[in-house]
């Protein structure tokens, strides 16, 4: 059995309401968090509006606009862990493309959500497209074994395991 | 060398002879001084339109610091669950859901 799960759930995420139903799902869990938006007043620059600009100012196309994954555990962990670790893989994305994390406390076993914007706000930086979102949490998958000595670390990756 | 074209316009004399001096102090022609002001100038304007108007690329870039602290709260084992739930609630009302 794995110690952890990372899965990208299945679902449509190339209309314009996947930036809505992505960051709005993550922002309502317990804790949440993430990189690359500011706090702003005015409802034109609310986070949602702020990903949807970069799609905006991207030199590049795409259809699919956010990704979104989830990790999950076989031992209930400390929220305190799980926060800083939601932090750590928040990082690897933070310098090219924002991101939003949760921390679902809510089915009795905490586990981690992630909405990573498919567009950089740097407009010349290109797509997250799934090759390179499947290099990036094979990546992770690598990594985690790392830093927290995970032995099985299962990648689910728009239904097929890796 | 670039292309250059002629510009022809009239100075008062005690300006004119104000670009001169300025130009001599410098080591260059009225023309080379006058080129390199105008560049300073473009490039001033430009500053201060990054200052004042920065781009996309610019705002997040600059917000990065700021989440750098939020993100740091929450993961703060010196607070209490509690008060970080309220550091959740408080970052909702930006969200725009």
């Amino acid at each position: 059995m794995s110690d952890i799960r990372i899965e990208t759930p299945d679902g449509s995420y190339d209309n314009e309401d996947a930036y809505n139903r992505v960051i709005g799902y993550i922002s309502n869990k317990t804790y949440f968090g993430g990189y690359g938006f500011y706090y702003s007043q005015n409802p034109d620059n609310s986070i949602i509006q702020q990903f949807k600009l970069s799609e905006t100012y991207s030199n590049h196309k795409n259809s699919q606009k956010i990704w979104h994954f989830y990790i999950t555990f076989s031992k209930r962990q400390s929220l305190t862990d799980l926060l800083k670790l939601a932090d750590q893989i928040a990082l690897i994305f933070a310098r090219q493309y924002q991101i939003v994390y949760g921390l679902d406390t809510d089915e009795g076993r905490p586990h981690l959500h992630f909405g990573v914007n498919a567009f950089s706000y740097h407009p010349d930086i290109p797509v997250l497209t799934p090759e390179s979102m499947q290099d990036y949490l094979t990546n992770l998958q690598k990594e985690l074994q790392h830093w927290h000595s995970f032995k099985n670390i299962t990648l689910q990756f728009q239904g097929k395991k890796g | 060398m670039k292309n250059t074209e002629r510009v022809d316009f009239r100075l008062p004399s005690e300006t004119k002879e104000l670009l001169k001096s300025l130009a001599s102090k410098k080591g260059l022609k009225p023309s080379e001084y006058i080129r390199r002001l105008i560049e300073q100038d473009a490039n001033n304007i430009s500053c201060r339109q990054q200052i004042h108007n920065p781009s996309h690329e610019q705002l997040i870039e600059n917000a990065l610091p700021i989440n750098v602290f939020t993100n740091g709260l929450l993961n703060n084992p010196r607070l209490t669950l509690e008060a970080r739930k309220i550091i959740t609630k408080e970052m909702r009302n930006y969200v725009g859901y």
